[in-house]
């Protein structure tokens, strides 16, 4: 049987975003939360661990969200690690790039905070549970 | 949940002052596309997280905002009286409901 989603490590710079979503996805959604300030600071912590999905922002200063995919995509040691952007872009054509990049879902800002771990198990289920 | 409402609540007057000393800082120059930037980045902000703290309209003016200023600004060569017409356009709605979002009568006269 395939592993439900567990671990969540997430690149976000915004503390406001920050702090609703470690609600939203430990309290509510009763998943495990790492969250880092950058996409650097998230290319650091996948040198020590392994979640079983990565989240990232796609507006960050210095690397951010698409360029911080690309560099774990290039790394065989996280190429692995399924990654949902987050994101406030709310063009379908933003959004559909941003699928393009090999991201396996996108999830829009602003969330709800209570259905948020729901939306991102569901992206999960689908396309990595199976 | 509670205190994080009341926090991000408290934290809509200090948003309101930024975006009306940076629309001024562009509206004295024209050339301060840094300014625009800065009213960008914070439209920007509000648009991903008013609606996840409860003010969803205040989310969609943040959007409407972003998304124009955003788009020119990716443009090798902003055109700087486009970015000055869609704050003058865009602008005042945000920063109306930002002073009647902010919570105590001495911040919204503060705002004044």
């Amino acid at each position: 049987m395939s592993k439900s989603l567990q671990t969540v490590l997430y690149a976000e710079d915004d503390p406001d975003i920050q702090n609703i979503a470690r609600i939203a996805l430990e309290r509510v959604g009763g998943l495990t939360v790492e969250i880092c300030d950058s996409g650097t600071a998230l290319l650091a912590a996948v040198e020590h661990i392994t979640p079983d999905l990565i989240l990232l922002d796609v507006m960050m200063p210095g690397v951010d969200g698409p360029q911080t995919l690309a560099t774990l995509q290039s790394d065989s040691r996280t190429a692995g690690i399924p990654v949902i952007f987050i994101t406030a872009k709310g063009q379908t054509s933003e959004i559909e790039h941003l699928r393009s990049l090999g991201a396996i879902g996108v999830v829009r800002k602003p969330f709800d905070p209570m259905t948020l771990a729901d939306q991102v198990r569901a992206i999960w289920d689908e396309n990595v549970r199976g | 949940m509670e205190e994080l409402h009341d926090r991000y609540l408290a934290s809509l007057a200090d948003r309101h002052g930024t975006l009306n000393r940076l629309w001024t800082r562009f509206k004295r120059n024209s050339e301060d596309l840094d300014a625009v930037h800065g009213i960008q980045d914070e439209a920007h902000r509000l648009a991903g997280t008013a609606g996840s703290y409860g003010f969803p309209d205040l989310g969609d003016l943040a959007r409407a905002v972003d998304t124009p200023l955003r788009g020119e600004l990716a443009r090798p060569t902003p055109d700087a009286a486009f970015l000055a017409r869609q704050c003058d356009q865009l602008l005042p709605a945000l920063l109306d409901a930002l002073r009647r979002a902010v919570p105590d009568q001495d911040s919204a006269q503060a705002l004044e």
